[in-house]
């Protein structure tokens, strides 16, 4: 298990470490360079220069390389373009409020999948799964950012219950004006989420369900809560942890929409406002960031494996 | 009565012969209500199996519909789709201003109202399906192409190939689909529909070669495709003859699940201002602009995101239905 | 005393294809202390007709019966709840499968304890909340339950008990798991074992050693089996009686004795024939031609007539009822047979 769980930890580490390098080759790879790019065809050959040496970009390939890394290992992610500031600082402020979407998110979107897709899968065929059914495909073809415009026509303008522009931090507003502020937006990520897993959670219980090992059980007379939570719900939630784990990529997609939506200054709205001002280091920075995360939650949900399936906890991967 | 079991009955002399049997067996079996089944080819239970489901049907609908509108887009929009009215009119109001230039006061009719910038919505709308359709088959169609390559070489040769090529799948499973088209697009320098299909295309191609290589693992010891090898059949044959034919089923389903999600991918894109040029009419821009209305227009935003909903919806049941006919498992297709 | 009374059961499942009638009114009885078996082709309806015993059919199936009694007592009229006290205490199953068929989740040891815990007063509680920690943090190696269990493994001649009860199903071989499914199933002592295709799954040398098994059971716990099998070696070598199934139906039963010497259905002749002994070249065996038909509403009267090489037009006509063609109860449906003692038993 040890053994399992280290070689999922180096193989992240590769990844993390290959997209770094992609970043920095890619960067370095646009079309007619970036500084040119950045600055336009009018800027002068000076000021390209400039740029040039202030980017480190006039050193050697393999010596920039090395400066790239060893500032990543020590998360010197070097200053904004545009405004000065150290996209350090800017990370700080930017991670806590695209997270806090994030996990109410998740809260919402476990909260509501498991249950109806436990009761939709025990109810198969009934009124219950088909309206859970519906409603499920529903979640499913509505992109994030929609359902936040239409939260905020309801709750915000309509309504005006809740407020629709900006962000309150916790530490400084208190929980409440956190809460507040952060529940529209991380509805809106969680709907979508909700949506594939509970459609997982569902086919996965149904196949569950009707397994051989189920029927043994009825067969020795366990009754039928204890048949479903003690016999089916592990198996059964092996590929939902799978499903749960990607899918936060759908949730941090949908927050770098929403933060539009809500005027959120998250590491969404910080890459594209970079991307749109040619801002290429706090792009580079937010792809890294967000990979690493994306990194982080496989391998989460390698470890989360390790627990629920005894197959993997002995070693042999041949599931 | 005879007790030689080996033998008894067949010197019967009133016993029938097996073609008789046979003949009388099947008089009876016509007279029964249930048709055999045995058969029926996979394909006529596939297209019952699809005729039979309403979700199908009414996914086919729309997604038809859809197509439909998008192909005959200038024929079906009231106005031309730079035409402009008075600014955030009111769904079902009217426009009044001289605006076929003849000096005269024309009323004109907006059944959705009009957007900030005086262009009739509902016009706005049907154009934009435009835009949808063709980043999404286009998208597909280029994820599909390079991803069942990556996936078929990998998993056909294994080894090294296999290796590298499942590295950059790994890879690319580190990025949101939307975070890597964005961060394509900022490489590519520019809006416009190419680099948009470029950077969703991209960020599609894992799953067709995810889907892809594990399909040809499976088929690549069965049998036939042992006895084709045996034989001397080139590589690119059996990949191409024995083995993708075989795969068809879930590459089919998988592609009916991305048209919708590419669909999204490109009004996300475009609502966060990084998709097509800001006068083209896509359904994203409208939501983007329809946000900033948001207090004095609420059907900016509205109507083209039921539009997206309304059609990414038919895919999915559309999809949906493919996969149960094709008996293909949810978890074997991706759903980003 | 009849430890099972069966009349005239039906299984019937509703498709959207029509009605599988999975089960054709069928009669068996089983007495105390016996080992009788039920034989038949793959989609015969044995496997339906056992699970019907303990009432395991899933939705959409649907069970009735002029009678299905288990000692004495009508099953179908007990509630859910009651089935539930039966089932693994006074009836239990080994399936087919011993490597689908237990939990790859739970430890062998504790998928035997609960068992155990269900319908044994040790003391131990089996709420939802108590079973769920056992699941998470494994059950207590100190209980009644746990002792119980490794107990049964030793029974069933698995090694090192002790430890062995704490592997997962998987790192378990097909015979070791065949074993733990009757450790399971026997762990409570049943009245009535039902054992579908239990050697099926295991190499040759296991299945002589599971049938071993099967018949010191038989001794050690005084337990009635139903052994339901498609392979006449298994039958002959470990039953009192047998019954044969084609198609939902019952169509011959008599001693293993009587049965293997005089077989007189023409379909139980068939099976004999195409059944390799050790005196029969594999020339002379002859396969059945044709295949079983799927059970939704068979329109002719004998459900093998279109297989039968003895079959006249009557035999798609009249319904062939039970009538007595040898010695000891020996019975056949068949219209072909005359009946030794002239009468044809009614049936339905």
């Amino acid at each position: 298990m040890k053994k399992y769980i280290a070689k999922r930890v180096l193989n992240a580490l590769f990844v993390v470490w290959l997209v770094a390098t992609v970043v920095f080759f890619g960067l370095r790879a646009i079309p007619g360079g970036p500084v040119r790019t950045m600055l336009g065809a009018e800027a002068t050959e000076e000021a390209v220069n400039r740029m040039r040496a202030e980017l480190g970009l006039d050193q050697p390939l393999y010596v920039q390389y090395v400066e790239w890394m060893i500032d990543l290992v020590t998360f010197d992610l070097g200053q904004s373009l545009t405004s000065g500031e150290q996209i350090s600082v800017m990370m700080a402020s930017a991670v806590p409020r695209t997270l806090s979407i994030a996990l109410i998110g998740v809260v919402v979107g476990l909260g509501i999948a498991l249950p109806t897709g436990i009761i939709s899968a025990t109810r198969k065929g009934q009124r219950s799964d088909y309206v859970a059914t519906v409603a499920a495909f529903l979640g499913l073809s509505m992109p994030a950012f929609f359902i936040g415009i239409l939260l905020a026509l309801v709750f915000g303008v309509w309504w005006g219950v809740l407020p629709i522009v900006g962000y309150a931090p916790l530490q400084e507003d208190g929980i409440v004006e956190w809460f507040r502020r952060i529940l529209l937006p991380g509805i809106s990520v969680g709907v979508p989420y909700a949506a594939v897993v509970m459609r997982m959670t569902r086919s996965s219980l149904l196949e569950v369900l009707d397994a051989e090992y189920m029927r043994t059980a009825k067969a020795k007379g366990v009754g039928r809560t204890t048949r479903l939570y003690k016999h089916a719900m592990q198996n059964a939630l092996i590929p939902v942890v799978t499903v749960a784990g990607i899918q936060i990529a759908l949730v941090l997609v949908g927050s770098v929409t929403v933060e539009l939506v809500f005027g959120i200054q998250g590491i969404g709205r910080l890459l594209v406002d970079a991307i749109l001002d040619r801002n290429y280091p706090v792009t580079q920075a937010v792809i890294l960031l967000v990979a690493s995360i994306m990194v982080f939650m496989n391998l989460s949900v390698d470890i989360i494996y390790t627990f629920l399936d005894p197959r993997i906890r002995y070693g042999d991967e041949a599931s | 009565m005879s007790n030689d079991h080996t033998t008894s009955g067949r010197s019967d002399s009133d016993a029938l012969d097996p073609d008789e049997r046979e003949r009388i067996a099947r008089r009876y079996r016509d007279e029964s209500p249930v048709e055999s089944t045995e058969n029926r080819g996979v394909y006529r239970r596939i297209r019952d199996q699809i005729l039979s489901d309403k979700k199908a049907i009414f996914g086919a609908t729309m997604v038809l519909l859809f197509v439909f509108t998008a192909m005959f887009a200038p024929m079906i929009a009231p106005y031309e789709q730079d035409e402009t009215f008075g600014i955030n009119q009111e769904p079902n109001s009217y426009s009044e201003g001289d605006y076929t230039g003849n000096g005269e006061i024309d009323r004109v009719w907006h059944v959705l109202g009009t957007d900030s910038f005086g262009h009739d919505l509902f016009t706005r709308i049907v154009f934009g399906a435009r835009i949808s359709l063709l980043v999404a088959l286009t998208t597909v169609a280029f994820a599909f192409t390079v991803g069942t390559a990556i996936g078929l070489i990998a998993g056909y040769y294994g080894g090294l190939i296999d290796e590298l090529l499942m590295r950059y799948v790994d890879f690319q499973w580190a990025f949101p689909s939307i975070i890597l088209a964005a961060g394509l697009i900022a490489f590519l320098g520019g809006l416009g529909v190419t680099n948009v299909v470029i950077a969703i295309g991209v960020a599609f191609i894992d799953d067709f070669a995810r889907l892809v290589r594990g399909e040809v693992l499976s088929i690549r010891e069965e049998e036939y495709v042992l006895a084709a090898r045996a034989i001397g059949t080139s590589d690119r044959r059996i990949m191409t003859k024995e083995i993708l034919p075989n795969a068809v089923a879930p590459i089919i389903v998988q592609m009916t699940l991305m048209i919708p999600l590419a669909i999204i991918a490109e009004a996300a894109l475009s609502f966060l201002g990084l998709g097509v040029k800001p006068t083209t009419p896509t359904w994203g821009l409208l939501l983007a602009e329809g946000r900033q209305y948001i207090n004095q227009a609420w059907w900016i935003s509205v109507f083209p995101g039921l539009a997206i909903m309304v059609v990414v919806l038919a895919f999915n049941m559309f999809g949906d239905s493919l996969r149960d006919a094709f008996d293909v498992k949810q978890s074997e297709v991706s759903e980003k | 005393m009849t430890m099972l009374q069966i009349e005239n059961l039906r299984t019937e499942f509703e498709t959207p294809r029509g009605t599988v009638t999975a089960v054709n009114g069928v009669d068996l009885h089983i007495d105390n202390g016996e080992i009788v078996g039920l034989v038949g082709e793959s989609g015969s309806g044995k496997s339906v007709l056992a699970q019907s015993v303990m009432r395991l059919v899933e939705d959409p199936g649907e069970i009735t019966a002029d009678e299905l009694l288990f000692k004495g007592e009508p099953l179908l009229e007990k509630s859910e709840a009651e089935m539930t006290t039966i089932r693994g205490n006074e009836i239990s199953m080994v399936f087919q499968d011993p490597m689908n068929s237990l939990n790859p989740t739970i430890t062998v040891g504790e998928q035997i304890a609960e068992t155990v815990r269900l319908h044994q007063d040790i003391g131990e509680s089996i709420s939802l909340p108590a079973e769920m920690k056992r699941k998470i943090i494994g059950a207590s190696k100190a209980s009644e339950s746990w002792r119980r269990a490794i107990e049964m493994l030793e029974s069933v001649q698995i090694p090192h008990p002790e430890s062995r009860a704490t592997d997962y199903p998987h790192e378990f071989s097909g015979g070791m798991r065949q074993r733990a499914m009757i450790a399971i199933a026997l762990s409570c002592e049943p009245d009535l074992l039902i054992a579908d295709e239990p050697t099926t799954a295991l190499d040759v040398t296991i299945q002589a050693q599971i049938l071993e098994e099967l018949h010191s059971i038989l001794e050690v716990f005084d337990t009635s089996i139903l052994l339901i099998t498609h392979d006449l070696a298994v039958v002959a070598e470990t039953c009192d009686r047998v019954n044969v199934m084609y198609a939902g139906e019952m169509v011959e039963r008599a001693t293993t004795r009587e049965l293997f010497s005089n077989p007189q259905h023409p379909y139980t002749q068939a099976l004999l024939a195409s059944t390799p002994q050790v005196e029969t070249a594999v020339e002379e065996l002859e396969p059945i031609p044709g295949t079983v038909p799927e059970p939704i509403d068979i329109p002719y009267a004998c459900h093998f007539a279109p297989r039968c090489p003895e079959a006249k037009e009557e035999c798609f006509e009249v319904d062939p009822a039970f009538r007595r063609v040898g010695s000891e109860d020996h019975e056949a449906a068949c219209i072909r047979r005359e009946p030794v003692d002239g009468e044809v038993i009614e049936n339905e």
